[in-house]
């Protein structure tokens, strides 16, 4: 990742407008990724993809700075993102008995992705946001403050609590697996 | 990416790993990106690129756009507009997805989904899935109003099963002509899904179909919209178009009003049909009914309303799960004069609407109570014609001297 933010694409560079098509091709693949993480729910993650897009599509000329048009478009995105999934936690927490339904997704690689998941699922949106942003977009923790809009000590924590978490959460189901195979 | 030595952690590479797969699982079950650029081509023009206009073509410009707009709108002004409700909401609606709205000459074509198998005990029930609405729908049309405490839309539902049906399910939705939104329950916060168990289901029907719960789904404005009811063994799609329920009861306006002369003796008044649990004998069809009647058929004959000078009689209409939509009550008979008590006063039609907030104690799941009392000038024979969603019904009735 480049100090100053993501090198523009080929499509950003073309022009000050870029056609609707080139634009949302240029960014789609990125911020599925990206909202997909941050979201439990993918049809949660679809909506923020296309909201993020259409309001991106439309003020993309408030931009200047072209090379700075795609970590502009995941600001957005993760802004999206994190506001439906706060929502959903909040009404997820008042459902009395609330489970949801589980399915086995075939891109599952084994019990390791499965522990983990559930791990990075207890995490809040904006500590997701940080990690997915961190660890799986590129950026650092200053670039990531920036885009979550949030001081940089702040992003700086919310990754090592969300560490943190994880590696409880890890630590917990490793020992219920060796109790459970010592046990048998 | 720079070193973060202060907080990486041997962690790290787990973590990416596992973002990398998780990644794929979320990017195998997207949509593409041509249905994002479908819909936002649907609701924006591309913005024209102007590079360092001059100003005198700028003004030129805008005053011919500032021209056609006057044109425009003292042709719209002159020209009759349609008179519909829905039509007027549309055109009127407001709030943060307004200016996400797909333009007029966008294509509303909905692909919904037809009725399937279901009840006799209940209206048709879109799509063939175990659990479905059973809601104001017709034609591929579910019908909202506006209900109060917040600015969602409700479509009322009750959600019911296939008999035997015992598992949980959760539905969740989405509008599919354009960005929009479908949640449930709450009208000022509504949830983004629905869950829905067996556990407290309670029997609806005689043939075993069960009801669920009863949770309206919220929408923000007419539009093409679908929902998805997953449980642990199925998953079920169900494509509608909502409309207002103004676009309802216009519709039903415009069937045909049987009327008779009711001045012949004896009276052929309807029967009450039906020994309810709840209020009593009802008369009517299957599917709508009147309530107050003696078991003869005949009214008593009331007080005499001081404002109008009419005599005031207290019945009250009581609509059967087959008849979830608006109904809309019209008087049938050419003699006599025959008005409804409404709140907003007396008229010679009332429409009852979908939702309804009376009930009395036993009264079954999906079945509604409205209080809507009739006004006559003298003692007779009246009738009224009944239309509903799925049915027409004439109730014949008589008020004693």
């Amino acid at each position: 990742m480049s100090e100053g933010g993501i090198a523009a694409t080929t499509a950003d560079r073309g022009s000050a407008v870029a056609d609707l098509d080139a634009f949302v091709y240029a960014h789609y693949d990125r911020i599925v990724r990206l909202a997909g993480l941050i979201c439990v729910n993918q049809e949660d993650a679809f909506d923020a993809v296309q909201s993020a897009l259409e309001r991106a599509w439309r003020h993309q000329e408030s931009v200047r700075n072209r090379d700075r048009l795609a970590s502009w478009v995941d600001r957005i995105v993760v802004r999206e993102a994190s506001r439906i999934e706060r929502r959903r936690q909040f009404r997820v927490r008042f459902l009395v008995g609330w489970q949801p339904v589980q399915f086995v997704h075939p891109a599952d690689q084994g019990p390791r992705d499965s522990a983990f998941r559930d791990a990075f699922r207890s995490l809040s949106a904006d500590q997701r946001a940080a990690i997915a942003l961190h660890f799986d977009a590129g950026y650092s923790i200053a670039e990531t403050a920036e885009l979550t809009g949030v001081p940089l000590e702040t992003a700086r924590s919310r990754i090592r609590l969300a560490k943190a978490k994880l590696r409880d959460r890890l630590d917990l189901e490793n020992r219920r697996e060796k109790e459970g195979s010592d046990e048998a | 990416m720079r070193p973060e030595d202060d907080i990486a952690t041997d962690l790290d590479d787990d973590i990416r790993t596992f973002l990398g797969h998780e990644a794929l699982r979320v990017r195998t079950g997207a949509r593409g990106p041509q249905s994002v650029i479908d819909a936002i081509r649907r609701i924006h023009k591309p913005p024209t690129r102007t590079t360092q206009p001059q100003l005198w073509t700028g003004s030129m410009i805008g005053a011919g756009l500032l021209a056609v707009v006057l044109v425009l709108g003292l042709v719209a002004f002159v020209l009759p507009r349609p008179d519909s409700a829905g039509s007027r909401q549309s055109a009127s609606g407001s709030g943060p997805t307004a200016s996400l709205r797909a333009s007029e000459d966008s294509p509303s074509v909905c692909s919904w989904t037809a009725a399937g198998s279901g009840s006799p005990h209940l209206a048709p029930l879109p799509g063939s899935g175990a659990v479905r609405p059973l809601w104001a729908w017709q034609d591929g049309v579910a019908y909202f109003e506006a209900t109060p405490g917040g600015d969602w839309q409700s479509i009322d539902a009750t959600w019911v099963a296939a008999p035997g049906y015992e598992g949980r399910a959760v539905v969740t939705g989405r509008r599919l002509d354009t960005i929009g939104e479908l949640r449930f329950g709450d009208p000022a916060d509504p949830m983004p899904s629905l869950d829905l168990s067996a556990e407290t289901a309670t029997t609806l029907t005689p043939d075993g179909w069960i009801g669920l719960g009863h949770v309206p789904i919220r929408v923000r404005e007419p539009g093409c919209y679908s929902l998805t009811v997953a449980d642990s063994a199925s998953s079920s799609t169900i494509t509608f178009e909502a409309k207002p329920v103004a676009d309802a009861t216009a519709n039903l306006r415009q069937r045909t009003l049987n009327t008779a002369n009711m001045t012949t003796a004896p009276c052929p008044v309807t029967k009450p049909t039906v020994q309810s649990s709840f209020v009593g004998p009802l008369a009517g069809g299957s599917h709508v009914f009147i309530g107050g009647l003696s078991s003869g058929g005949s009214l008593a004959p009331g007080v005499i309303d001081p404002a109008t000078g009419m005599r005031q009689i207290r019945t009250f209409w009581v609509a059967s799960p087959i008849e979830p939509g608006p109904i809309l009550l019209r008087r049938a008979d050419s003699t006599g004069d025959l008005r409804f008590e409404t709140p907003t006063g007396a008229t010679v039609d009332a429409v009852l609407p979908i939702h309804s907030y009376a009930s009395a104690p036993g009264q079954p799941p999906a079945w509604r109570q409205f209080d809507v009392g009739v006004l006559v000038e003298d003692s007779g024979c009246y009738a009224i014609q009944v239309d509903g969603l799925n049915s027409v019904t004439m109730i014949v009735f008589e008020v004693l001297p």
